[in-house]
């Protein structure tokens, strides 16, 4: 999982992005204006930074420069969501542009794009006995290797990029297994037997009800 | 068909025509004129050649071959001046020159009577001739016959002459004509040039007026294509400012939308501990909140804009003391000094929105200062116009920024007045609200030293 810095004015959708990457296993800085960003991206280390754009003192676009100096990838977080902008935000060298509102999963989804391309995601999960190595797909129960077919084994890794977060059937689907897999949603509640039974994870993937399901790392 | 085509074809058509006509009648006149001439000068010469044979022969005793003979004499005589003789008698010619007309064409002037005379004109293939008969005896009448060939002749050679002139003519004519139609019709050509260029949207032109009888018009269009380019960039600048308005009010709904939708999601989805719920609600609560002081605010400026203006005379003194009423709680909170100093009387507002302005000043003063500060109001009349005056000591606004304050959404400070509840409409009400009372707003600030905002109102 990764360090990342997150600049924002808004206090309340800084701290809202805060509290879902801490939910599934990063940890965060905050930062209120431009100063305060540079500030912090010399005084730490990070994997990756969101950034706005319409920010007091310096913006978004003229910070990248700082950003890629220090080798940190930028996700444009930003209400500015025509095309030139957008066009301008990745021709400056962003990874990502994302229009605010954002679905939570989805800033989620793209945040581990990036760090896995730029090989800075942390890649071993430990939970209850269970260790995932999520670069060798491998799965160890008390340093045994669990047997688990690629579809348990992609549905695994679903929930744990989301850990702490309820997916619903269709998501985990999605994620999982990609937007074309035609699968019905019952194939999701099987595998999720079938993972709670080779993991004895009865009580750590939870079901939400009338949601779906939600891997507790707490 | 185009005006000056119109007006080209009828010059041209209407002079060919004039002249045409003209032109025939005096040939015509002067041709009736030529053989009238020929005629009296015929019949004189008739009557000489008449005389002259009653008395050189006598017609009942004469043999034909005397006849004959006397004939020949005249006949050779005159056929020198171009003159034909015959003589009829007894049902036969006696003698007869007239060689070039076949006899039946003039048998109708036998039939003269006594003291009369018949003239007919008779025309053959080559020659025209002037025929006149006169009973000179009993059952003797003397037929003469004079060429008038040449009269015809000039006619045919008028006629001619006029129609190459009239080939000539029309080729000048058509000329000028065209060139006339052309110049008279070039106001409505620039008037037509200038009607596309405004219908293709370039409003910038302008007729020459130097034409006399085409300025009253070139003018009336000058002012039209002015009216409605003005009328254009009007409109095209309240759109532009209706658009600014439209980006900012998303801009500034973005944000706690997207707080609210986010907030709550984490509450349904997220495996959260107590703390980080109830954070997760009381953002929800205060950015819905948000949401809702814009709206509200929104409705008073639409309010202000819907709303007719009732104005009515109202005591100074209690309008303020209203307003020190309403905030009389945060002053305190605030160790704020109010003071007032109050000259007029009356003044002539529409009670609500006169409140709501000067609370939103008040107001505005009250979060521009921490701790400690003063805001006065004072109303005084000067030159005829009321004037009221709402000055603080707080932190004042920027040089550079004065022009914008009064921008719907816009804040000086924005990390600020968020967190003080503004949604930066406050100024813009207060002008739009000014604006509705036919007055104006200045406002003089000093950054670090405060603020004074001066409404002048017409009485």
């Amino acid at each position: 999982m990764g360090h990342i810095l997150i600049v924002d004015d808004e206090k309340s959708i800084s701290d809202l992005i805060v509290m879902n990457l801490t939910m599934v296993g990063h940890t965060s800085e905050q930062a209120f204006d431009g100063r305060e960003a540079l500030e912090k991206l010399r005084a730490g280390h990070f994997d990756l930074c969101l950034l706005d754009i319409m920010l007091p003192g310096k913006d978004g676009f003229e910070l990248i420069d700082d950003f890629k100096k220090a080798n940190v990838p930028v996700i444009y977080l930003s209400a500015k969501s025509s095309l030139t902008d957008r066009v301008k935000g990745l021709n400056l060298g962003a990874e990502d542009y994302i229009i605010k509102p954002f679905e939570t999963l989805e800033l989620i989804a793209r945040i581990d794009v990036v760090l896995r391309r730029e090989g800075k995601n942390k890649n071993i999960f430990t939970h209850n006995k269970v260790t995932v190595d999520l670069n060798k797909h491998l799965v160890l129960k008390d340093n045994q290797v669990v047997d688990l077919t690629s579809q348990e084994y992609l549905l695994l890794e679903a929930l744990i990029l989301n850990q702490n977060l309820a997916l619903t059937r269709e998501q985990l689907l999605s994620i999982a297994w990609g937007y074309d897999y035609s699968g019905e949603t019952r194939t999701v509640d099987m595998h999720i037997q079938r993972l709670r039974k080779k993991l004895e994870w009865e009580d750590i993937i939870k079901t939400v009800f009338k949601f779906g399901y939600r891997l507790e790392v707490h | 068909m185009k005006l000056w085509i119109k007006i080209f074809l009828s010059i041209l058509i209407l002079s060919l025509s004039a002249l045409t006509v003209s032109t025939a009648y005096i040939i015509n006149q002067n041709h009736i004129t030529s053989i009238n001439r020929e005629q009296e000068r015929s019949l004189g010469e008739l009557e000489l050649i008449r005389i002259s044979l009653s008395n050189s022969l006598d017609f009942s005793g004469s043999s034909t071959d005397t006849l004959t003979v006397i004939m020949d004499r005249y006949g050779e005589y005159y056929s020198n001046r171009g003159i034909s003789l015959g003589l009829y008698t007894g049902g036969e010619y006696v003698y007869n020159n007239i060689s070039s007309l076949d006899p039946d064409t003039y048998k109708a002037l036998l039939s003269v009577k006594e003291k009369e005379k018949i003239a007919q004109i008779i025309r053959s293939d080559s020659q025209d001739y002037i025929l006149i008969s006169d009973l000179i005896a009993d059952n003797a009448v003397l037929l003469y016959a004079r060429d008038i060939s040449e009269i015809y002749e000039s006619r045919s050679n008028s006629i001619r002459l006029y129609c190459i002139l009239l080939i000539l003519l029309t080729g000048f004519l058509g000329v000028f004509s065209y060139l006339y139609a052309k110049w008279i019709t070039r106001p409505l050509n620039a008037l037509h040039r200038g009607a596309m260029d405004i219908s293709s949207g370039n409003y910038d032109i302008y007729l020459s007026e130097k034409d006399k009888e085409f300025r009253d018009v070139a003018g009336a269009f000058n002012q039209m294509a002015k009216a409605v380019k003005d009328r254009t960039q009007e409109l095209e600048e309240r759109a532009k400012e209706l658009q600014v308005f439209i980006d900012d009010l998303s801009h500034e709904m973005n944000t706690p939308l997207t707080s609210i939708q986010g907030y709550s999601q984490f509450l349904l989805n997220a495996n959260a501990s107590e703390e980080q719920k109830r954070t997760a609600a009381q953002y929800i609560h205060s950015e819905s909140r948000r949401i809702k002081d814009m709206y509200s605010k929104l409705m008073v400026l639409s309010f202000a804009r819907e709303h007719n203006i009732e104005r009515k005379m109202y005591r100074c003194e209690e309008l303020v003391e209203e307003v020190r009423k309403t905030f009389h709680h945060q002053m305190l909170e605030q160790n704020i000094n109010f003071t007032k100093e109050i000259s007029a009387d009356y003044l002539k507002v529409d009670k609500t929105l006169f409140h709501m302005l000067l609370s939103n000043l008040v107001k505005n003063s009250l979060q521009a200062m921490e701790t400690g500060g003063s805001i006065h109001i004072s109303i005084y009349s000067q030159h005829g116009l009321s004037k009221i005056m709402v000055k603080d000591t707080g932190m004042g606004i920027p040089a550079d920024k004065l022009e914008q304050v009064t921008r719907p959404f816009y804040r000086i400070d924005k990390s600020r007045s968020r967190q003080t509840g503004g949604a930066g409409l406050g100024l813009s009400i207060c002008s739009k609200i000014v604006a509705l009372h036919e007055g104006n707003m200045e406002i003089h600030s000093v950054q670090g030293e405060g603020t004074s905002i001066t409404i002048t109102l017409p009485d």
